[in-house]
């Protein structure tokens, strides 16, 4: 199977001068295609910076990093807004839904941002998320909906555009067991039925059974890679 | 993509209603405050607005004001009769003289005397009684509003009207009826009564012609017949606006007035340019999550700048609805009080152009946050 992301020796350096810390020494990775992998560790061990330069949110001091074929740090800004807008989907630790929007507005908006007309966003918003269960909360706020709603209308959001690759940031930390699983299942049924490519920021435990592949990290470094068969 | 900038600031109620309220103020401040500045402009010539048949008003050179009057010789008025182009021109007297009133008190008014003859003067909207009236001995029109306010017989609690009587000079004066005028700057109460009269109750000053009222002929413009008036006799001849902007320039050149307005709005700018700056900033930091998700979704700086400048935009063209809605109501309030007020399409368009620039530029500091922030953001919480 391909390599989705390809990194070799990626460094970031947060802080100037002598308040200079690094938080990449130095990363060789690769991922494979529809494969969900998951990357664990302590706080600041990386996790986070890693993931946003994957997500190519964030640029790195040294080092490649291909997604897709491409050399995200050589692409400039636009190029990369739109490089993200096409092929990435993000699935945040707060949902980071807009509590002004409906759930369809909030799943429908990467397809808004790429130009689509707006009731063809919404009508294609709604089927996904009755695929994720939530066809009968189509028009609630996300405050009348539960955490785990919530990440199901982000992970609707992350999926609509059709990107090759979704970036999760610890999706399960502010669910309880039985919401985290569901969301984990649908993650494993996005891998599994769909090809989709996952790759998940965790702390939580509980959830490392679904992955085909762990990224321990540490101190800025990759400690180990654990491929479940 | 508007459509979400706009639910962004409408779903946030509290902040919105904040940023609403500042830009409400600030336009209510730069609204407001002009429109009594030129309220009170617009009393400086006063007289001159109530009398509007004359195309041409002379006077000696000397006057510089319709409240600082040098005098002209009777003599003068038979000159501009005699000056072509002319189709009539007749007497105007104006003093400041003390009334004393039913109940013993006393009251400065601006006393006009106008042609007997013609009633060249006086203003068209009589309220009660007639111009007609006044040719009986000693009698005199009251303004309304000072009828009701400064010569109101307060023995008997009631405005002062047709009938009554009051002391100018050493004459007995005899209400004939009311007319509306215009605010004077003084604020003082005006009787209007003939060019006789009025110099019986001053006790026949030698020299009471105030100004010379001129109508032009026809074929004869009022500039025209204002320069020939001027080189011909030597006196001060101007146009009905002419005048006018004498008057107003006087104010301007002689009083502390536009300097101490101007410092009201330059504050009213700065109070309402600071609550509804910081309020935005504020909203527009609040939001910076939603932002950094925008930016890592793939909206474009320069889409975001659009969705930040709307949102300014916005708040400023419903801000200064606001605020000059509140400053048209309290005009309608001042109608007929002693409260100077006038709201022009250009003040309105001046302080509409300053609301939106201050909002525009709060937009464009806001967004300067939102374009240097890293999309990485949404990551952290």
């Amino acid at each position: 199977m391909a390599n989705i992301v390809s990194c070799r020796g990626l460094k970031k350096y947060f802080g100037l001068g002598d308040q200079r810390t690094p938080a990449l020494r130095g990363i060789d990775l690769d991922i494979q295609e529809a494969k969900l992998t998951m990357f664990v560790g302590p706080s600041g061990c990386g996790k986070t910076t890693l993931i946003s330069i994957i997500a190519g949110t964030m640029t790195p001091d040294e080092g490649t990093c291909k997604v897709l074929g491409k050399e995200i740090s050589q692409l400039k800004s636009n190029e990369l807004t739109e490089f993200r807008s096409k092929f990435i989907g993000f699935v945040f630790q707060a949902y980071n839904l807009f509590p002004t929007l409906t759930a369809v507005q909030n799943a429908a908006l990467p397809l808004i941002v790429q130009g689509w007309e707006r009731n063809s966003a919404y009508k294609e918003a709604a089927q996904l998320l009755d695929r994720v269960g939530l066809g009968s909360r189509l028009d609630h706020f996300p405050a009348q909906l539960s955490g785990g709603q919530q990440q199901r209308v982000a992970i609707a959001r992350s999926l609509i555009h059709n990107p090759s690759l979704i970036v999760c940031d610890e999706p399960t930390s502010a669910l309880d067991h039985e919401s985290g699983n569901t969301v984990m299942t649908l993650f494993r049924e996005l891998t599994d039925e769909l090809g989709k490519t996952l790759i998940i920021v965790t702390h939580d435990s509980r959830i490392l059974h679904f992955s085909d592949v762990t990224v321990s990290l540490n101190d800025g470094d990759i400690e180990s890679i654990s491929k479940l068969s | 993509m508007y459509h979400i900038a706009l639910s962004m600031l409408f779903g946030n109620s509290g902040r919105y209603y904040a940023i609403i309220f500042g830009i409400g103020f600030a336009s209510l401040i730069m609204t407001q405050q002009p429109a009594i500045f030129l309220g009170l402009m617009e009393r400086s010539y006063a007289l001159v607005e109530d009398i509007n048949q004359p195309d041409v008003w002379v006077m000696d050179k000397k006057t510089q004001h319709v409240d600082d009057i040098e005098p002209l010789y009777e003599m003068d008025l038979y000159r501009v009769r005699g000056i072509e182009g002319i189709e009539w021109a007749v007497p105007l007297r104006k003093s400041d003289i003390r009334a004393q009133l039913s109940d013993g008190s006393f009251q400065n008014v601006t006393m006009i005397g106008i042609d007997e003859r013609s009633f060249v003067g006086m203003p068209s909207h009589i309220t009660s009684g007639s111009t007609r009236e006044l040719r009986h001995p000693s009698s005199v029109l009251l303004d309304e509003y000072g009828a009701k306010t400064k010569l109101r017989n307060s023995k008997e609690n009631r405005a002062a009207r047709t009938g009554d009587t009051l002391v100018l000079g050493d004459l007995t004066a005899q209400v004939v009826g009311t007319m509306v005028v215009h605010q004077t700057f003084q604020a003082q109460p005006v009787i209007y009564t003939t060019y006789s009269h009025a110099a019986e109750f001053d006790g026949h000053t030698q020299k009471g012609l105030s100004f010379i009222l001129v109508k032009a002929s026809e074929g004869t413009t009022a500039e025209d017949l204002a320069k020939r008036i001027n080189q011909r006799t030597n006196l001060a001849a101007y146009t009905r606006d002419e005048f006018k902007r004498i008057n107003y320039k006087y104010i301007i050149e002689h009083t502390s007035i536009p300097l101490n307005f101007g410092i009201s709005v330059a504050l009213g700018i700065l109070v309402g340019a600071a609550i509804a700056g910081q309020t935005f900033y504020t909203f527009t930091i609040d939001n910076l999550r939603y932002y950094g998700l925008l930016k890592a979704i793939g909206v474009k700086d320069e889409k975001i700048l659009k969705m930040v400048l709307l949102q300014g935009l916005t708040v400023g063209i419903i801000g200064f609805g606001l605020g000059s809605g509140v400053t048209a109501i309290m005009g309608l309030l001042a109608r007929g009080s002693v409260i100077s007020f006038k709201l022009t399409t250009q003040v309105l368009f001046l302080s509409s152009f300053g609301i939106l620039t201050i909002c525009m530029i709060t937009a464009y500091l806001s967004v300067r946050k939102i374009l240097l922030l890293d999309p990485a953001v949404s990551f952290r919480n």
